[in-house]
């Protein structure tokens, strides 16, 4: 299993159903350290359901997802652990609203990994600075903003210091001036060296940030390589279709 | 032709010029005149005293359509002034009250020593505040107990066990639609058939406990389903465990939601205490009741209405203000 540990994730012809529809077709990839793969494609593509799967939110209906060389989908493992070495924010944010934005980020560290408070505030304080809403500290969810929020959502997510971070849509919920600041830390995280999967449509982002990019259309990988390479001279005829519509 | 010069008429001559762009059934000539139409109506037109025959109904009819009618076009018109309409309201009740006071054939002289008995309650007064003492302890307890009971079937729900959920369900709707009343005499006069002897103290509260938790676990369960997957999935995406999410993220959103439907079903339960009697437990019913026959007089039933009413009002407002607030911070 050694050789394994080279990839943080590895999928393995994924099929999900949901009834009769079957909305992923035999996904299978590597994802390595540090690597920023960003999914993207049509919706109903299955990019989401894809992400989901990989920390087992979605149930696969077949295939094998290993991460860190542990098999997720052994019903023998436990999930809550593996959960912990994966951040994961979503498109409406999830914070929880009778928490402020220092709790949200404790929960997790103190009852999950057993820290005690003064550690986890300090750590929490720390991750605030870092996404830029210190500030906010001993606000409620519903008293912040939209970008606000999501950046209080990624610091919850840091807080358990995964080695890996899903983004599902981040700011598909978020006003256009607010677009900015979240994927301004998102990047600041890639710079650092986070293995990220993101699912996007903010162009921009993927082409400074990611390298490389997954095309999901109808559930299969139909192209997947470097972002210069997709966005310049795409080979698919699906990708210059779906290209061409949002550039 | 002559219709429109009187419909001019009637629109251009007014003594209140200010009210000119009003329609004729709302100026103020039109409210006085039909206001003292009603008044000449009632002195000369209305029956006499007494329950009246097939004719005299009639004019007690038209008097009361007349009557609604004017109230409903002051309380229709916002306009009108507060002191108007209030008086308007008023005069509903207060006819209704002239009504049975004429016309029911009851004979109201004797009201004050019949229901309102003072020398009477002298002494029995200790009896009934006995008998309210019982009733709290009972509604206390069984509140309790079926808060508990429904919260910890609430929370086994979300197991989704087929046999479990089925088990729940039907318990559920046995309470649903059993009156307690029924099954309180069940359990303290059948089951000593099967030599299961309970005295009424241990029936009472398990019956109403059983009860308010039937009552209190739909509420706690609709309460968590309305909390949105997403809250469980940041959750369970951050490692928490199944149980972990339900005593820090899910129960804590629930409880501030089901405050005012619990509440409620608070009030229920006490309530439902004065069912108890019938098992000859002396709570503020049958202490009222007691007092009652003991004096040949139902004055202590009005009194210890009055003691429900009492104790039960304020605890209503309260969860009226409680309902407030919870739409309150949902604005926010």
């Amino acid at each position: 299993m050694e050789n394994q540990n080279m990839n943080m994730i590895e999928v393995q012809n994924l099929h999900k159903y949901f009834g009769k529809l079957h909305v992923l077709k035999g996904i299978s990839t590597k994802i390595t350290q540090s690597e920023v793969v960003a999914v993207m494609g049509p919706s109903g593509g299955g990019k989401s359901t894809f992400l989901r799967c990989l920390n087992r939110l979605e149930e696969p209906s077949s295939g094998k997802i290993y991460i860190e060389g542990t098999e997720i989908t052994d019903p023998r493992v436990n999930l809550n652990k593996i959960r912990t070495e994966i951040g994961m924010v979503f498109q409406n944010f999830a914070l929880f609203p009778h928490l402020t934005a220092l709790e949200n980020i404790i929960l997790a560290p103190m009852k999950v990994r057993k820290l005690n408070k003064r550690e986890s505030e300090d750590r929490a304080m720390q991750l605030l600075i870092k996404v830029g809403v210190s500030e906010k500290a001993n606000v409620y969810p519903d008293q912040l903003s939209g970008g606000q929020q999501q950046r209080v959502a990624i610091a919850r997510a840091l807080a358990m210091q995964p080695k890996i971070m899903f983004f599902d849509e981040p700011t598909s919920a978020l006003d256009p001036e607010m677009i900015r600041e979240v994927l301004d830390v998102m990047l600041t995280l890639a710079k650092d060296g986070m293995t990220m999967v993101v699912v996007s449509h903010e162009m921009g982002f993927i082409r400074e940030a990611s390298t490389r990019v997954m095309v999901l259309v109808g559930g299969e990988i139909i192209e997947e390589g470097s972002p210069e390479l997709l966005f310049d001279n795409p080979k698919h005829i699906r990708t210059q279709d779906f290209l061409g519509k949002i550039l | 032709m002559r219709n429109k010069r009187i419909v001019q008429f009637i629109n251009d001559y007014t003594l209140f010029p200010h009210t000119r762009h009003l329609p004729w059934y709302r100026r103020y000539e039109f409210v006085i005149g039909s206001f003292l139409f009603l008044i000449i109506f009632a002195i000369f037109l209305l029956p006499e005293r007494g329950k009246p025959n097939l004719y005299g109904i009639i004019p007690l009819y038209i008097f009361a359509a007349f009557l609604f009618s004017w109230v409903a076009n002051i309380l229709a018109d916002r306009e009108k002034p507060i002191w108007l309409q209030v008086f308007a309201a008023g005069l509903i009740f207060v006819t209704i009250g002239a009504f049975l006071f004429f016309y029911s054939g009851a004979d109201f002289n004797d009201l004050g020593s019949v229901f309102f008995n003072f020398e009477i309650m002298e002494g029995e007064w200790s009896k009934l505040i006995v008998g309210l003492g019982m009733t709290i302890r009972l509604a206390i307890i069984s509140i309790c107990f079926g808060t508990a009971i429904g919260l910890f079937l609430a929370v086994l729900r979300r197991f989704n066990n087929r046999i479990l959920n089925t088990i729940i369900i039907a318990y559920v709707n046995f309470f649903r639609a059993m009156p307690i009343i029924v099954f309180l005499l069940f359990i303290y006069y059948g089951l000593p058939a099967l030599n299961i002897l309970l005295d009424a103290y241990t029936s009472a509260i398990l019956v109403l406990s059983f009860a308010a938790g039937a009552v209190t676990s739909e509420i706690f369960r609709s309460g968590i389903e309305s909390i949105h997957v997403s809250q469980i999935e940041a959750a369970r995406a951050l490692g928490l465990s199944s149980a972990q999410t339900m005593q820090y993220v899910i129960l804590p959103q629930t409880f501030r939601i089901v405050i005012p439907p619990l509440a409620n079903s608070w009030i229920g339960t006490l309530k439902d205490t004065a069912v108890c009697s019938v098992v000859a437990l002396v709570e503020l019913l049958k202490a009222s009741q007691v007092a009652m026959a003991g004096k040949a007089n139902p004055t202590p039933l009005i009194a210890g209405t009055v003691i429900y009413i009492a104790i039960i009002l304020p605890l209503t407002r309260f969860t009226g203000y409680l309902e407030f607030r919870m739409k309150q911070r949902k604005q926010v």
